[in-house]
């Protein structure tokens, strides 16, 4: 009875992990299919639609801007937020107001800033986009960096002052070094969600696309099958990034 | 630590959220009593006209309800689905913990879009279901609902959302002691009436925490309805996103992103409240 | 008739052999206790009487029958488990009704047994809280409470001590051996703190590497060590390496004495108390020696003696004897023979 009870759950179990991971090995698969049509079986490999990618003029242009905007609104992020987290670590105090923009449906957002942003000055253009990208970084930078802050051990600053060190220089000199685990993990975090952000993104764009605002145009016109080599090639970078997150994490 | 120095820490923080998500929130709401003229501009003609339309046309209540309904399916489908493999990795493995506990998590982080594609060529006319059905004999011309429809889209969302739920309901697997097992089984419970009588009500905090989470992620999201959906697939989302777009009513858009943030908040404030009546920490 | 027998038992983790050919009868009503270091497989045996291991060969029986292979919930026995294992999603009202819920009780019935429970444990007042609200030593009551309420036949407590600061924890022995005596319940203890197991204890099975050493009272096992191992374990001993030839002496120092013992080996181990080491004439077998240090230590002293050859021998005796040797002095010293025992080394 032991038996097929465990038979059951490893196979539900197993049956789930196949769900979750099988549509991704099928884009990996048909990203090296030849023909442009997605039928089934495949009947031809290639890396065709790999070295047309490389061509297609606005998608570079979509990576470049998205690789821009991730980079500097994880740097403004982590010029507020750091700051912040220690404040709040201090103060003992955290607001649920700053979890608001991850907690909240990403469209409200994005529709708010819209219609918020000219009363600012801020036309809809990538400023517009990097300051909507900045804010909800922020969240996930102080949620990280605040829950390193707690597991650190009170003493360390308490020594450093013990040995004529001011607040200033104990910051840089003992905190920083010892929660830098969890900054570049909360950095690796913050330019996968950045290079993934569609609902804020969407309405505050202009002209110029980024990645995953091109993919999703791409798509919304039809299959093309450029989509999966794209597709492939930001899964590979994704879980690369991750891996190296979690494995941050796991030292710490 | 001086006050003084503390408020200075935090003044960017303070001043940025000020800016860029108060009074955007602020003005979202102000925005949704005022009407438009008939160029589509925004004019400051205080009236409730938005929120009337909204309760009184059915396009509106029915979208609303209907997302609703969908997104407790999509809610209730990534629990049952998660229940199995949280379980499994928690209770049944070992070893390599780690390692399953990452294959969870990275699809979460994997590109939403990515992830909502894989569909469209599993689900398409000539992709892998029909054609595995055809191949079968099960079937002998493509099932066309199982894509641009909102059996599609809710599927995707589904596989979407799944690892967003795994996650809280595998962490308080985690957190059930083997020695509550023992214990009752100790006291003569057997392996059914144990897991309902103490496994089950301490993971439910997770399953309300994972649902909540699903809930209010199907009510903000447009994007699989416009990639997955059918002409007649309407999330409450893609109204907003059609209000502030192609239909250019900013009043009615932001009244019904109002409505959806006030549907937001009370389903976390039950799930909170939930959480604390249940406290066993 | 015994109330729980142990037949043969064996267990192994892996490579591991855990519990080794293990014999054990335990009465009805009494308090025995397995005693043991870390890893000597005391807890494995206690949760194969609890049903939470099976072992690998052997049988257990309780009161003659044979429940070997029976899951714990089909077992009349109850565990009073080292980290309490409160359900935390229930109050201590509700923990300790669990166990009455399965015998399919009244519920006037399983509350008066709950109140009963709670009066027993002086835990009334503590009704409706739940178990993140109280201190280690409350809800170590509330476990004891939940375990008993079901009326087991036998009553396991596995270190449930351990957690607990060394006040409470002698607070926590008298009670639980006056509930042993009020309830005159069969109760199975296991620990690693000697002290507590001699304290508490009608019998205490000495376990060492998967095999009872020696099972008896505290008494014998204090004065009368079968083995090395139970004369090292139980409290203080001098064990002093001596040459035996035959089985009717031993030889320490190129002085022989007679005395009848079972070890005849070149490498034997002498094993006498502390404080059964005496100035007084009273036997003919003698050492001479050198104190070393005299240490006060509150109600009795420690001499710290050493023989010719550099042999470490400790004596204790009662504060209020008058000191009269001082560090440095030769004395010699006596070992009562019906002290002594004799070990292979």
């Amino acid at each position: 009875m032991k038996k097929v009870r465990l038979f059951i759950v490893s196979f539900s179990a197993f049956s789930v992990l196949w769900f979750l991971y099988f549509p991704i090995l099928i884009i990996i698969w048909f990203s090296f299919n030849k023909e442009s049509v997605s039928s089934f079986p495949i009947e031809h490999y290639s890396l065709d639609w790999y070295v047309k990618l490389f061509h297609n003029k606005s998608m570079m242009q979509a990576v470049r801007i998205s690789f821009f905007i991730a980079i500097s609104s994880t740097i403004a992020a982590l010029i507020i937020g750091i700051p912040s987290a220690y404040a709040l670590h201090k103060y003992n105090y955290f607001g649920k107001i700053i979890l608001l923009p991850i907690t909240l449906p990403g469209i409200v957002t994005g529709v708010a800033m819209l219609s918020f942003f000219p009363m600012l000055g801020i036309p809809l253009s990538l400023t517009a986009v990097l300051i909507g990208h900045t804010t909800f970084l922020i969240a996930i930078m102080i949620t990280q960096i605040l829950a390193r802050f707690k597991k650190l051990d009170p003493y360390l600053e308490m020594a450093a002052f013990d040995l004529g060190a001011s607040p200033l220089q104990a910051f840089f000199k003992v905190i920083l070094p010892n929660i830098k685990t969890a900054i570049i993990g909360a950095v690796l975090l913050s330019l996968v969600l950045s290079m993934d952000e569609i609902p804020v993104t969407f309405f505050l764009i202009s002209r110029e696309n980024t990645l995953p605002i091109e993919i999703y145009g791409m798509m919304r016109r039809g299959i093309t099958p450029e989509v999966n080599a794209v597709a492939t090639l930001v899964f590979l970078v994704s879980s690369t990034a991750i891996f190296m997150s979690l494995k941050f994490n796991k030292e710490n | 630590m001086k006050k003084a120095n503390k408020y200075l820490l935090l003044a960017p923080l303070l001043l940025w959220l000020f800016l860029f998500l108060v009074l955007p929130y602020f003005f979202i709401l102000t925005q949704s009593v005022l009407t438009t003229d008939d160029f589509g501009k925004v004019i400051y003609h205080f009236n409730l006209d938005s929120y009337i339309k909204i309760f009184t046309n059915p396009l509106y209540y029915e979208t609303l309800t209907r997302t609703f309904i969908y997104a407790i399916i999509v809610a209730l489908a990534c629990i049952l689905l998660s229940l199995p493999l949280a379980y499994f990795i928690a209770f049944k493995v070992q070893k390599h913990k780690s390692f399953y506990y990452t294959l969870i998590v990275l699809p979460f982080w994997m590109s939403y879009i990515v992830r909502a594609y894989a569909w469209k060529i599993i689900l398409g006319e000539q992709g892998i279901f029909n054609s595995s059905l055809m191949n079968l004999g099960i079937i002998d011309k493509p099932l066309r609902f199982v894509l641009y429809s909102d059996f599609s889209v809710i599927l995707c969302l589904i596989y979407i959302f799944l690892p967003f739920v795994c996650i809280p309901i595998y962490t308080s697997f985690e957190q059930i002691s083997k020695s509550f097992v023992e214990a009752s089984k100790d006291l003569g419970a057997n392996s059914w009436k144990t897991f309902w009588k103490v496994i089950f009500p301490l993971i439910l905090p997770g399953v309300i925490s994972g649902g909540t989470l699903a809930l209010v992620l199907t009510l903000g999201d447009f994007l699989a309805a416009s990639l997955l959906g059918g002409p007649n697939t309407l999330f409450i989302s893609n109204i907003v996103q059609n209000l502030f777009g192609t239909s250019n009513d900013k009043p009615l858009g932001s009244a019904v992103g109002v409505v959806l943030l006030v549907l937001v908040f009370l389903l976390l404030e039950f799930s909170s409240r939930y959480e604390k009546k249940h406290e066993t920490q | 008739m015994s109330k729980l027998e142990l037949k043969a038992i064996n267990k192994s983790f892996g490579s591991s052999h855990i519990v080794n050919n293990l014999d054990l009868q335990i009465m009805d009503g009494e308090f025995l206790t397995i005693l043991g270091p870390s890893g000597c497989g005391k807890t494995t045996t206690l949760r194969m009487i609890a049903g939470f291991e099976m072992p690998d060969s052997g049988k257990v029986l309780l009161n003659n029958q044979d429940i070997t292979h029976l899951p714990p919930y089909k077992r009349n026995v109850n565990t009073v488990f080292q980290n309490y294992a409160l359900f935390p999603h229930l109050n201590v009202e509700e923990n300790i009704a669990f166990g009455l819920h399965q015998l399919k009780m009244s519920k006037s019935d399983i509350n008066r047994r709950v109140d009963e429970m709670l009066e027993l444990v002086q835990m009334e007042t503590f009704k409706t809280r739940k178990p993140f609200e109280m201190s280690g030593g409350q809800q170590q009551r509330v476990a004891i409470a939940r375990a008993i309420a079901p009326d087991p036949e036998i009553l396991l407590l596995d270190e449930p001590l351990g957690a607990l600061d060394l006040k409470l924890r002698k607070q926590m022995q008298f009670e639980l051996k006056q509930l042993h005596k009020d309830l005159n319940k069969t109760f199975v203890y296991v620990t690693h703190d000697q002290e507590e197991a001699l304290t508490m204890s009608d019998r205490i099975a000495v376990m060492n590497q998967g095999i009872i050493e020696q099972l008896s009272d505290s008494q014998t096992l204090y004065n009368h060590p079968k083995t090395k191992f139970v004369a090292g374990f139980i409290g203080e001993a001098n064990l002093i390496p001596v040459k035996t030839e035959d089985k009717s002496s031993f030889t320490f120092e190129d002085k022989t004495f007679d005395f009848n013992h079972e070890i005849s080996s070149a490498t034997a181990v002498l094993f006498i108390r502390p404080e059964n080491v005496s100035f007084d004439s009273v036997t003919n077998i003698s050492l001479a020696v050198t104190i070393e240090d005299v240490i006060f230590v509150g109600n009795h002293r420690k001499y710290k003696l050493v023989t010719a050859s550099g042999q470490k021998i400790i004596k204790t005796e009662d504060s209020s004897v008058p000191l009269t040797k001082i560090i440095g002095q030769s004395v010699t010293i006596y070992l009562l023979p019906n002290l002594i025992q004799i070990y292979n080394s």
